[in-house]
């Protein structure tokens, strides 16, 4: 019999949620089971597993989906130029903007998870090759009109090869939202009317769609494979070398999982992305409100029965860290509900703090000294 | 919770091991190898009070720790007794020890005057007889060179660093020259380590004479707000020199260079192509070291857990390799090998000419947290 333990909300968590921790507490007891320091041992190996097991369902039900989902809305996007390019209608026109959008937020879901195959290269990462702001908060706008107005006018062909040779300012989804949400003329016209009046006049204009977004597509089917068949050289898949903590920088999983968020955090504050992002299509406080849905998914778990960093967090008397974090959430959807710019940047501060301060601590997470208290 | 556990371990790190060699497949704590000449790499690490200290590894494993109970930063070899090192504590500490690595013996303690501290480095004169060391005249808040006697750290002298804040500094092959990095950052003991002059700082790479102190030429960066804090010395005098940027004070967000090298006669050249490399530094270099047979310059950035090396002849970017919080970086000669180190105990070692990671030689003692600098001793003690 495994001993029993101290800290009850641990047993509760533990209990309710695991076989396969309720083993480990019982071996781990089994070993050894005279004295305190026997206890001492059960209650923190159960925090370990806990923690393993939090990330376990980080990966499968919130990142790899993340991964897939983005992916799956690539190809929907893909579908819905295709027909709009063999039908152009307002319909199709409004049923591609709409694509679109949903791909935008799934990106904005996706983006918490910066590191492994969206993070892939020092020099030229994948993730900017879908989000050029996301390289330095540079608004590349005028670089796409261009460029869309370029591949418009030149007699070229548009092949896929065509669309993998142009840097990452030129592509991505910046590219495709120009060229469904405004004309490349100098008005840049935002009416559809407007819109279906140029793919009507200029049938190269759904080549340069169909180019960006197979780009785009390509780019996602890259973030997937990466995440699940074979990453760069390794012969594994990321998430095994990610659950396995078998990182080429030695960072351990939980380390980055918190690092890259807390990243993205600071990017969306630090670059007003709000006020820069997705501004032809209006569409950046649905993208922010996806990523919170996001955070909330990482630290909560799927469902009730998950193991979360909430459930590790509580476990181990960190209800009040917990309630903090929960505080800052209100606090970035009631900035976005008011649509408030200043709030926003503000209270998206707050939940960065939360992961380099409440959450790392609780987890008992070491970021480094030399990265948190340089000299 | 923590009772049980030895104070210098991380709960996880004794978990991880209790895990390995009960229940699990083996999983060694150490996984010792090189170096495997008579080198040491000496470091100061620790992460809290209690176990700040001295570590060194040799003959592939940890060859002792001595207690220090302050957080150290930059340590140096004796010249005249080379198995002594002496270990600077990280700013504003104000005692600075003298450790014999043969028995782990702390041999003396040097005491920073009154109304001065210590910036964590210094070197010594050509001749070994005398310690200079970067200091801080408190009340005025200017920068000062301390010349103390290495034998018995009577203080000789102290001479003006023409700048505040100044952090390392060298002797140039030359023997007559010495160079200081002027962090340009004002702090004092009693607001901590906050920048109290952000507005107006100023930061410059100044050359001295070694024996008067007076001022041979300074340099500065366009940046006002980059602090070059880090350097090394190459055989034919050039310095490679590594910048930290107050990045809340600049009022922008350009990128700013942070790696570069300065050659006798020259000017200031920064490296700061490529870009994405230079972002990926994230506005933090904390040291720099340069294996001068490969004419190869290595700069760690632990914010952007990465080593970039650069040709220094033709300032082009000759690879990376990345480190979670790595910043202890050193040459050693035995391995004709640059080594880095990071806070998580882990000691990597790649080619000096190849650059590629010996990967068998990784090394990883997880109850050992290597601070920002990495010394590597000649190898003229006995084993």
């Amino acid at each position: 019999m495994h001993r029993p333990l101290k800290n009850n909300s641990l047993s509760r968590v533990l209990f309710s949620r695991s076989p396969a921790l309720l083993l480990l507490i019982s071996l781990f007891a089994c070993v050894d089971s005279g004295g305190d320091s026997s206890e001492q041992r059960v209650e923190v190996v159960n925090e370990a597993a806990a923690l393993q097991a939090a990330i376990d369902e980080s990966v499968d039900s919130a990142i790899v989906p993340a991964v897939q989902d983005f992916l799956r809305n690539a190809q929907e996007l893909r579908a819905s130029a295709e027909t709009f390019c063999s039908t152009n209608s307002e319909t199709n026109l409004l049923a591609i903007q709409e694509r679109w959008r949903t791909l935008f937020q799934q990106w904005y879901r996706l983006s918490l998870y910066n590191f492994g195959p969206l993070n892939d290269d020092i020099i030229f990462p994948t993730f900017t090759f879908i989000d050029s702001l996301r390289l330095r908060g540079t608004n590349y706008l005028a670089t796409v009109r261009a460029e869309i107005e370029n591949d418009i006018a030149i007699d070229d062909p548009l092949t896929d090869e065509y669309y993998a040779r142009k840097t990452f300012n030129r592509v991505g989804l910046l590219a495709v939202e120009s060229v469904v949400f405004e004309t490349s003329t100098p008005e840049h016209s935002n009416e559809p009317v407007d819109i279906l009046a140029e793919f009507d006049a200029q049938p190269r204009k759904c080549q340069v769609l169909i180019g960006l977004i197979r780009q785009l597509e390509s780019r996602a089917e890259q973030v997937e494979s990466g995440w699940l068949t074979q990453f760069k050289d390794s012969e594994l898949p990321y998430r095994t070398l990610f659950l396995d903590g078998q990182l080429e920088d030695g960072t351990d999983p939980i380390g980055q999982l918190l690092i890259a968020s807390q990243e993205f955090l600071d990017y969306l504050q630090a670059r007003n992305v709000v006020t820069t992002a997705a501004q032809v299509s209006m569409f950046s406080w649905e993208a922010i409100t996806a990523t919170v849905d996001e955070v909330e998914l990482l630290l909560r778990g799927a469902s009730p029965a998950s193991n979360s960093i909430f459930d590790v967090m509580v476990a181990t008397g960190n209800q009040n860290a917990v309630a903090a974090v929960e505080d800052s959430i209100v606090q970035v959807r009631q900035a976005i509900a008011d649509r408030d710019p200043a709030m926003l940047e503000i209270t998206l501060g707050f939940l960065d703090g939360n992961f380099k301060r409440e959450i790392p601590d609780s987890l008992e997470v070491d970021l480094g000294i030399n990265f948190s208290d340089g000299d | 919770m923590e009772k049980f556990l030895a104070p210098s371990l991380r709960r996880r790190d004794v978990l991880l091991a209790i895990a390995g060699s009960t229940l699990f497949a083996p999983a060694l704590p150490v996984q010792a190898s090189p170096p495997i000449s008579s080198e040491r790499w000496v470091s100061a690490h620790g992460g809290e009070t209690e176990d700040f200290g001295l570590g060194w590894v040799g003959s592939g494993k940890l060859g002792g720790n001595a207690s220090t109970g302050f957080r150290g930063h930059a340590v140096l070899q004796h010249p005249l007794r080379p198995e002594s090192v002496i270990f600077l504590p990280r700013r504003p500490g104000k005692t600075a020890l003298e450790v014999d690595l043969s028995t782990g013996t702390v041999l003396r303690k040097i005491h920073s005057e009154q109304d001065r501290h210590f910036f964590g480095h210094g070197c010594f004169s050509s001749d070994g007889s005398v310690l200079f060391t970067t200091e801080a005249q408190i009340s005025a808040g200017l920068g000062r060179i301390t010349l103390r006697d290495s034998s018995s750290y009577a203080l000789l002298d102290e001479w003006s660093s023409f700048g505040i804040g100044p952090h390392d500094m060298a002797a140039l092959p030359d023997g007559k020259t010495l160079v200081v990095a002027n962090g340009g950052i004002l702090t004092r003991p009693d607001s901590g380590r906050k920048a109290l002059n952000l507005p107006t700082m100023r930061s410059s790479l100044c050359y001295l004479d070694a024996a008067s102190g007076m001022l041979i030429d300074e340099f500065f960066v366009d940046e006002p707000k980059a602090s070059i804090r880090h350097l090394d010395v190459a055989s034919d005098g050039t310095v490679a020199f590594a910048i930290q940027v107050q990045r809340e004070a600049t009022g922008h967000d350009r990128l700013v260079p942070l790696i570069g090298a300065h050659r006798p006669g020259g000017a200031l050249e920064l490296f700061a192509e490529p870009e994405a490399i230079t972002f990926q530094l994230k506005d933090y270099v904390g040291s720099v070291a340069i294996a001068n047979e490969s004419g190869l310059a290595a700069y760690a950035s632990p914010r952007g857990n990465i080593v970039v090396f650069f040709d220094l002849k033709t300032g082009a970017l000759a690879g990376y390799h990345q480190l979670r919080d790595v910043c202890g970086l050193a040459v050693s000669p035995a391995h004709r090998a640059f080594v880095i180190t990071n806070s998580f105990g882990e000691m990597r070692e790649l080619d000096w000419s190849t650059l590629l990671e010996r990967r068998e030689s990784r090394l990883r003692l997880p109850q050992i947290r290597w601070d920002n600098h990495l010394l590597i001793t000649a190898a003229n003690h006995t084993a």
